[in-house]
């Protein structure tokens, strides 16, 4: 138990760690998704700086080159670097401890573009000025060109001559200044300047104004170039914003990679780890169906105690219920051992269990012994034994037969006693078995019969125990009168005529049939029924007396004794009929219960009055008071038809049936046998000396006495 | 002799000529990208007086859009109270193109000049909190920020951040020039297609403009605007500390008027001139500009090429302005 529940707390907690490692590797994934985006958006934007530095750089070129250039562009150009900057800044993944290095770096080159920037304005307004005066220049030598006319002006002096060199010197200083960007170019240009500063036209005004701002121009030209030219190379050839740019995309690869590298030992290991609670599941699984094993191996070895009888190790009522459902064409044969409880009552239970055993053992020789290999043989009760068998139908009431004639014949020895044991059988090959043979064994016993197979018609009785309400019967039944006596003779012994007949009560149903006592009587007993029961009987028994001039032994139970009613009618009618009284036998059934004895000695001494007699039924059945009985004085015992049943082979009856008789003969009261139904039984009981005899053999019940006339003048 | 000093001289101009290789002024763009409801909120804001201290002043006071192209014409401008101020209003127009703002060029963009004169004594003399109290006791301007910006209280951000949404729709395209320039980009191959789109003075004063160095610094989609440039290169420009020179900033004796160059765009419409404004008509200023700048005047003949030149600069008022104005006549 405590393992399985261990299983179950992991049973349950496998599918919860894998439900969260699910989830788990879900949000991995989705994190290493936006990782690798994240990160590939940064790097696409590094690019984008690099690629944005450089054609910044082919900008400024152009813009110093071209003489004019449309400044946009560079400032456009700036513009897209530091959006992007400040993009890559925002960027919180960017910020994280990991990219310290790469993120400094950031800030250097935002730093860096700042300052170019402030570098570009001064440049350009530098560049302009400069590309001002060049554009100028040579506007203004046209414009000289025109002072002087040199076509016309024949008196063009020395001086004039040397300043037109000059200037032409000048013009080609200039020209290689600016295409060369070269300041060793920037000396050439001074000298010349000093060599102009030189010339003095004071006398023309024209050339005066030429000379001051051709001179103006000039010296923009060489004040500004040398800033210029510093900042222009600066702009050009300073590599430290690249520098920068390939030290952010450098730091960011390696710690990119770094990271990556976290990545990837962590998917290998919640792979590896949900690998391991597959396999930790699968392992799992493997243990339960090995415990399941065990369990249903542990389960059938219990069943098989259960299923199993202690005291004849046959299996028990449990598995016939298991085994039956198996069989497709089951022939069922149910064994009672009659009278067993005596041997119980008299032995000891120890005796009992080993009678029980050895009876099992009997049983399993017998079924071996006829070929029957594939019956099986249960103890289904106290003394109840089951043999099941599939198939053979028509050679079960052979069979049974065999085993009756092979019990007669066995002596089961128990230290130093000896018993026969008896048994009544009941055979079926319909389901339910086990309700369907114990209704004919039920039979058996009522018509004292060894055996009988099963018939549909066994179930009509049953069926209207079941299916209808039997009191409704009765009322029925007690309304219309239907309560009939039947009549069983009992033969003197000696004579072998008929002294009188035992009325027994049947119940006519509407399809005319006859219910016994039994059937109804225990039912009748708890309603108000009962008594009309008795009255009906003890009326038409009366009836039977004064119309057929014969002896009758009449039932009443203690309860009808203590009935006043019961009692009143009964004497009322002894009463009426007094010269008859003396054909009237009472019979009493003894039993435990009776505790007021001076009631029924009262109702015995009034019919003793009227001159009827006294019969104790049943006696020798276990319960008889014999002071008490012999107390009543009775004219008759009936010995029980329990110790007759078997009289011819049990001596134990016998010595108790002798024992009954001999005390009968000394109290001088006469002995009735009952169940005689053999011969054999017939002549024990002969021979033991007693006075009437009654059952199937001396004759069975009747419904008239007619008949039974008719019998006898046949006989 | 003569004869080859004279080649050689033609030969050195031509060499350098040879240097004018792209366009260096390019069109506006006929539509800029803006948020229609927030630049009429913007539009509304620069209207309305209630952003100044007495309420006389508001933006559109020294830049009237409809008739005087961004400009109060005045050389220098009148602020709250009467207050005269000593800089010349430029034009707000295509001011989105500038690489920096005010003469000299203090601020980056539209949003960082728009808190320029709210704040400024003599010109608005608002502050922070006092915009954001008036605005927000004005039921219709709550309404209509709420709309645009979500919010119930109206913040200084929001207003600024709605004048230079406005001011970024004020561009003036399809000027002539830009129609022959927009040709010339058309027909690469063969550009002179297009100079039946300009006049003959039109196009010698462009050539002209070019030729003596204007464009040096007079260039980009508002021919000016782009970069800091000295005004006296050559002559000197008499320098007083009100100018609003970059020295203001910098303290560097270099940057002494030295100057945001300012466009040219409408430059027709939008006198006076100068940062001072002492400069009443172009053909003064184009006089002033080449003595400065060149050394010498240009000749009447010059000056009237590049004064056709520069009118052809001139285009459409802003669509936003063309369009119904509503949210103008139902001042709150």
């Amino acid at each position: 138990m405590h393992i399985m529940k261990n299983h179950k707390i992991k049973v349950f907690v496998i599918p919860i760690i894998a439900v969260f490692s699910i989830v788990g590797l879900f949000y991995f994934n989705m994190w290493t998704k936006d990782y690798f985006k994240t990160s590939e958006d940064i790097l696409d934007n590094i690019k984008d700086l690099q690629s944005l530095e450089y054609s910044l750089d082919t900008n400024l070129i152009k813009s110093s080159f071209f003489l004019y250039y449309d400044y946009d562009n560079i400032y456009k150009n700036l513009e897209q670097i530091k959006e992007k900057v400040t993009y890559l800044e925002n960027i919180s993944h960017f910020k994280s401890s990991t990219h310290e290095k790469s993120f400094e770096y950031l800030q250097k080159y935002k730093a860096y573009i700042n300052d170019k920037e402030d570098k570009i304005i001064k440049f350009e307004t530098l560049n302009s000025e400069i590309k001002n005066s060049t554009v100028y220049i040579p506007s203004l030598i046209l414009k000289y060109m025109t002072t002087i006319d040199i076509d016309n002006d024949i008196s063009m002096d020395n001086d004039i001559k040397i300043y037109t060199y000059k200037l032409t010197n000048l013009l080609a200083s200039l020209f290689l200044l600016r295409n060369s960007t070269d300041i060793d170019f920037l000396n050439p240009l001074k000298n010349l300047e000093t060599q102009l500063e030189m010339f003095d036209f004071s006398n023309n005004d024209k050339l005066a104004q030429f000379h001051s701002v051709l001179l103006s121009h000039l010296k923009v030209y060489i004040d500004n170039y040398p800033d210029y030219y510093k900042i222009l190379n600066y702009l050009v050839n300073d590599t430290k914003g690249k520098a920068y740019l390939s030290q952010i995309n450098n730091h960011f690869v390696t710690e990119t990679k770094k990271e990556t590298d976290i990545i990837t030992i962590f998917s290998f290991g919640s792979t590896a780890f949900f690998l391991l609670l597959l396999a930790y599941t699968g392992y799992l699984l493997l243990s339960l169906e090995k415990k399941n094993i065990q369990l249903i191996k542990m389960a059938s070895s219990l069943e098989k105690i259960t299923e199993t009888d202690d005291i004849t190790g046959l299996p028990n009522r449990r598995a016939f219920n298991h085994d039956v459902i198996r069989y497709k064409n089951p022939s069922f044969i149910l064994i009672n051992i009659d009278g067993f409880k005596n041997i119980n009552d008299f032995y000891g239970t120890k005796a009992g269990d080993y009678i029980l055993k050895e009876f099992g053992n009997f049983l399993k020789e017998f079924v071996k012994k006829i070929g029957l290999n594939d019956a099986k043989i249960y103890r289904l009760g106290g003394d109840e034994f089951g043999i099941l068998y599939e198939n053979k139908r028509k050679e079960t009431e052979s069979y049974v037969k065999r085993l009756l004639s092979e019990l007669e014949n066995k002596v089961f020895k128990y230290k130093h006693l000896e018993l026969t044991l008896n048994v009544s059988i009941g055979i079926t090959f319909e389901a339910p078995l086990l309700e369907k043979a114990d209704m004919v064994l039920k039979e058996v016993k009522n018509r004292r019969e060894k055996y009988l197979i099963y018939s549909k018609d066994f179930d009509k009785s049953v069926e209207i125990l079941e299916n209808l309400n039997i009191l409704d019967i009765i009322k029925t039944a007690v309304k219309e009168d239907k309560i009939v006596p039947f009549f069983q003779p009992i033969v003197d012994n000696k004579t072998g005529e008929i002294e009188k007949y035992e009325v027994l009560a049947r119940l006519e149903t509407s399809d005319n049939r006859y219910l016994s006592p039994g059937v109804f009587l225990p039912i009748a007993k708890e309603s108000k029924y009962y008594r009309d029961i008795t009255k009906a009987i003890v009326r038409k028994a009366f009836e039977t007396i004064v119309e057929k001039d014969v002896n009758l032994s009449i039932n009443l139970s203690i309860e009808d004794v203590l009935d006043h009613i019961v009692v009143d009618y009964f004497l009322g009618l002894l009463k009426d009929n007094e010269n008859l009284a003396h054909k009237v036998t009472v019979e009493l059934l003894e039993s435990e219960s009776i505790q007021n004895y001076r009631e029924i000695q009262k109702f015995v001494d009034k019919i003793r009055q009227f001159g009827a007699h006294l019969a104790i039924d049943d006696f020798g059945a276990g319960y008889s008071n014999f002071s008490h009985v012999v107390n009543l004085k009775p004219d008759f015992v009936k010995i029980d038809g329990s110790l007759i049943k078997d009289i011819h082979k049990d001596p134990y009856s016998k010595i108790i049936v002798s024992t009954i008789v001999d005390f009968s003969k000394k109290l001088n009261i006469k002995t009735v046998a009952e169940f005689v139904s053999s011969v054999e039984i017939y002549k024990v009981i002969r021979e033991l000396d007693i006075d009437y005899s009654q059952g199937f053999f001396v004759g069975k019940p009747i419904r008239y006495i007619d008949e039974y006339k008719k019998i006898e003048s046949y006989r | 002799m003569r004869l080859i000093i004279k080649t050689l001289f033609v030969f050195l101009v031509l060499l350098f000529s040879f240097s004018f290789a792209f366009e260096p002024i390019k069109p506006i763009p006929e539509h800029v990208p803006y948020n229609k409801e927030k630049a009429e909120l913007g539009k509304l804001l620069f209207h309305d007086p209630i952003l100044s201290k007495d309420k006389t002043v508001s933006c559109s006071t020294c830049h009237e859009l409809y008739t005087k192209w961004g400009t109060d014409r005045r050389a220098v401008s009148i602020g709250v109270n009467g207050k005269k101020g000593q800089v010349n209003a430029p034009t707000v127009f295509n001011t989105y193109f500038n690489f920096r703002l005010f003469w000299n060029g203090r601020a980056k963009n539209l949003f960082e000049q728009a808190k320029g004169p709210l704040h400024n004594p003599i010109e608005m003399a608002m502050d922070k909190k006092e915009i954001e109290e008036r605005l927000n006791k004005n039921e219709y301007y709550k309404k209509l920020f709420k709309k645009i910006y979500k919010t119930d209280k109206i913040k200084y951000w929001q207003v600024l951040d709605a004048i230079a949404e406005f001011e970024k729709a004020l561009i003036t395209p399809n000027s002539k020039f830009d129609k022959y320039l927009r040709c010339k980009e058309k027909n690469i191959d063969n550009p002179e297609k297009c100079n039946f789109l300009l006049s003959e003075e039109e196009l010698k004063g462009y050539l002209i403009f070019k030729k003596v160095g204007c464009i040096t610094c007079h260039n980009g989609i508002n021919v000016g605007g782009n970069s800091f440039q000295k005004l006296g290169v050559i002559h000197e420009y008499k320098w007083k500390p009100s100018n609003p020179d970059r020295y203001q900033i910098t303290k560097k004796e270099e940057d002494k008027n030295v100057y945001r160059v300012p466009s040219l765009r409408n430059i027709e419409c939008t006198y006076p001139y100068f940062h001072d404004g002492s400069v009443k008509t172009l053909r003064e200023a184009l006089k002033k500009m080449s003595y400065h700048n060149l050394g010498f005047e240009l000749t009447d003949k010059e000056i009237d090429y590049i004064e056709a030149f520069l009118k052809t600069l001139t285009g459409q008022l802003p669509d936003i302005l063309r369009e119904s104005d509503r949210a103008h006549n139902e001042k709150p």
